[in-house]
């Protein structure tokens, strides 16, 4: 590592149309080769960041360059041109569908290449070796046939083929399935362990990056540079600064420091051996109540083809949910989770089976703006709460209620579309609780949430759950199964590959794998522990492991 | 190519009023896209369903409204009164649309868009962006149809209700502004992305696909033009070949 790749002094950028702006008077040096993790909550600047490295802003993007200035490479990027910087800096943006723009996998490829005007008889080489860094050798279907996680590594594989010197990734795997996840994440690991490009990286599944990254910068809400330093500066000596950020802590950390650790374990190995030497003896993890209350809702032999389809999306699945529960559906992008969800909540006719439901049911969906119908926060609760047959007098008063139960009655006469990503889903929380459910069903609840969000979510759903309402989450987050669910539903190519509790689920082996599913690292460090001292339990997630020491 | 050819017919087929010229065409249409071309025919009648239906408009307005010519047959059923030459000049607009739209289909169901969109930029001299933005429209379209249905579904789930025909046509509406919402979002994005590729800056663009004008185009070409004047020439020497004479109704 010799000089800076990118340096950036006293950086203040506003978008067009805000008035608060989006990085401010930020400092911050890449160095040469360095591989730097980004980290911050939503909303603080960390995208901007990635498209002022690449020249994106200001070439292609306008934007308020209020003060400071960026340098690649020693090169003012306001004097730059886009060509030069487009080719010196590439970036993997977070979501497949909408950083691909060709049909075919060669094409695509070579989009960067014809841009910067590459000659013709150098790209057939150049597509080569840039398939084979993305483990794309010999694929050639159409590119919207492919998963997300090929996808993905086609868009890596094109940013690959300008040769950049650096590579901004920027949450390349937040929307995929854990499959699709590990797919990528293989991918980057290679880019990341053969050193000849500097590489920033902006991810939320920080347990797996963990232990390729030299150095860690934090952004605090405002877009100042809050926290930086190894790994073990921002991790362990920073922890409590990170938590009052509501910024994601790795759980391999969160369990070390469950255990009064100083170490900061790079996989669930090292996890492992911190278990193993200060698990006091003789402590378990405490029995989780059964739930006896009757179900209050019954499906069986549920069957749904989507029309033009091969194959039912759901294929004779029978389940049942009680109050007081937490059941998470889990499974592969494909395997039928949502449709499941849809059936469940009555929003999809089966074609063959039947639902039985006591009391109403609510969704809510991964996207809350889909949801929205009307033009203020207030008006949203009032349409549901008068769907309901409800009085003028009361709707107003569970209107407010609701609002402040969801922190927001100071926005009741925003429009839903300008609120911030975490207010949108207690706004779509709040329009699914005012229907009074006694199930409520939740798609991706946790997607794209800051820690302090997906912590407040949880803590709600606790309460809904403790009042005697049940909850059904769809889900890829398997921490979140973890510690929140009281029983899992694994769905594979739309039926039912297993009914358990979270504990037993990732005990087996062969159901994790059938639905491409992957133990949290919480539960894989307990499982190795375990085999090398034998009174160890078998944990698998922070909120148990909290609760046996306390 | 291709395109070209399919623009020649159908600029010829405008000045074509009667009745069984447009058939020809649309028969040949057919066979070319389905037999040789591989379309399934499934695909393509749905493809052609909007048009017959505009098509059978056209049928009826001029069948029932024109003003009948003096001794012309003239049929009767209830309010409605058809003329013979107004059903003529009737079917000879309608299928003739329904001709023209037959050979676009053809002409584009039957190539790989890439190779179209390329094409069109090296030998039509279309602007690249303009190209491009068509590649990303058709990548785009199917990803709108989709959102929308979900939006409505989730809609629906809100309980929202749609118990009348007013209320169908809000939901409708307020179904589009979160559409539109997500529709600009996309294509920020795809902007974004196409910029952190240097897109903007492209001065002189190279190109990974060639897409040249072979002999074999040369001789589709000339075989069409030929197979055009043999139709056209067997309709005048059988009599049926009206040429359009300046009308716009019977």
């Amino acid at each position: 590592m010799t000089g800076a790749f990118a340096q950036i002094a006293g950086l203040t950028l506003r978008h067009i149309g805000r008035r608060v702006p989006a990085i401010r008077d930020l400092d911050l040096t890449w160095m040469r080769g360095e591989r730097l993790l980004l980290l911050g909550p939503s909303g603080s600047g960390k995208t901007t960041l990635a498209l002022c490295l690449d020249g994106v802003i200001p070439h292609a993007q306008e934007i308020h360059w209020t003060a400071g200035s960026v340098q690649v490479e020693g090169t003012e990027t306001r004097d730059a041109g886009l060509a030069e910087l487009s080719a010196t800096v590439g970036v993997l943006f977070q979501d497949p569908e909408t950083q691909l723009i060709m049909l075919e996998i060669d094409d695509e490829i070579a989009f960067g290449l014809e841009n910067a005007g590459v000659p013709r008889d150098l790209m057939p080489a150049r597509i080569a070796a840039a398939r084979q860094a993305a483990g794309l050798d010999g694929l050639t279907a159409p590119i919207a046939s492919l998963s997300g996680g090929t996808k993905q590594r086609v868009s890596l594989a094109a940013a690959l083929a300008l040769e950049p010197r650096g590579l901004v990734l920027d949450e390349p795997t937040a929307n995929l399935d854990p499959a699709g996840a590990r797919e990528v994440l293989a991918a980057i690991e290679r880019l990341m362990r053969d050193r000849t490009r500097s590489l920033l990286i902006i991810e939320h599944r920080l347990d797996d990056v963990l232990g390729l990254i030299d150095r860690v910068a934090v952004l605090d809400a405002e877009g100042h540079l809050a926290l930086e330093g190894s790994p073990r500066e921002v991790f362990v000596d920073g922890m409590a600064r990170l938590q009052a950020l509501g910024v994601w802590i790795p759980q391999l950390r969160r369990l070390s420091a469950l255990l009064e650790s100083e170490s900061l374990p790079v996989d669930a190995d090292e996890a492992a051996a911190v278990i193993v030497e200060r698990w006091p003896a003789g402590r378990v993890a405490p029995a989780v109540p059964a739930i006896a209350a009757a179900p209050i809702l019954r499906a069986s032999e549920l069957s749904y083809r989507y029309p033009g389809a091969p194959a039912p999306a759901v294929d004779g699945v029978s389940v049942t949910v009680a109050p007081f529960e937490l059941v998470a559906i889990v499974g592969a992008n494909g395997a039928g989770k949502s449709t499941l969800g849809l059936l469940l909540a009555g929003a999809l006719r089966p074609a063959h089976g039947t639902v039985e439901r006591d009391g109403r049911a609510a969704y809510v969906f991964q996207y809350p703006e889909h949801q929205f119908v009307a033009r203020t926060v207030a008006d949203e609760l009032r349409v549901t709460l008068r769907a309901r047959g409800m009085d003028a007098p009361s709707v107003a008063r569970e209107c407010d209620r609701l609002l402040e139960e969801a922190g927001l009655l100071a926005l009741a006469a925003a429009n839903p579309f300008t609120l911030s990503h975490g207010q949108k889903r207690r706004l779509s929380v709040a329009t699914a609780l005012a229907a009074d459910p006694a199930t409520l069903i939740l798609d991706e609840p946790t997607f794209g949430q800051d820690e302090r969000n997906a912590a407040a979510l949880a803590a709600t759903l606790a309460s809904l759950r403790s009042t005697g309402r049940a909850i059904i989450a769809i889900t890829h987050d398997l921490a979140f199964v973890a510690d929140s669910a009281t029983r899992v539903i694994a769905l594979a190519a739309g039926r039912v590959a297993f009914d358990g509790s979270p504990g037993e689920l990732f005990g087996r082996d062969d159901v994790l794998r059938g639905c491409s599913l992957r133990r949290p690292p919480v539960a894989e460090a307990f499982r190795i522990a375990a085999g090398r001292r034998a009174d160890i339990p078998r944990i698998c997630g922070l909120a148990a492991v909290a609760a046996a020491l306390d | 190519m291709k395109l070209a050819v399919a623009l020649g017919i159908s600029l010829a087929l405008v000045f074509i009023i009667d009745p069984v010229t447009p058939l020809l065409f649309l028969g040949l249409a057919c066979v070319a896209a389905v037999a040789f071309g591989g379309v399934p025919l499934r695909t393509f009648l749905r493809g052609l369903a909007p048009l017959a239906v505009i098509a059978l408009g056209f049928v009826w307005t001029n069948a029932v409204f024109a003003v009948p010519a003096p001794g012309d047959s003239v049929w009767r059923a209830g309010p409605f009164a058809a003329s013979a030459s107004g059903l003529r000049f009737g079917l000879g607009i309608g299928l003739r649309g329904l001709a023209i739209g037959a050979i676009s289909l053809a002409a584009v169901r039957t190539s790989d868009p890439t190779q179209l969109v390329v094409s069109l930029i090296h030998n039509a001299r279309v602007p690249y962006r303009i190209g491009y933005a068509m590649l990303a429209a058709y990548r785009f379209f199917p990803i709108v149809g989709a959102e929308y249905a979900r939006i409505r579904l989730a809609q629906r789930v809100r309980g929202v209700r749609a118990d009348s025909v007013v209320e169908r046509a809000n939901g409708a509406l307020r179904g589009i502004i979160p559409l539109f919402a997500d529709a600009t979002r996309r294509a920020t994005r795809i902007a974004i992305a196409m910029d952190a590729r240097g897109f903007a800056s492209a001065g002189r663009r190279t190109y990974h696909r060639l897409a040249p004008i072979t002999p074999a185009d040369r001789a589709f070409a000339l075989g069409a033009v030929l197979l055009v004047a043999a139709l056209l020439g067997l309709g005048a020497a059988a009599g049926w070949l009206r040429l359009w004479d300046g009308r716009f109704s019977a």
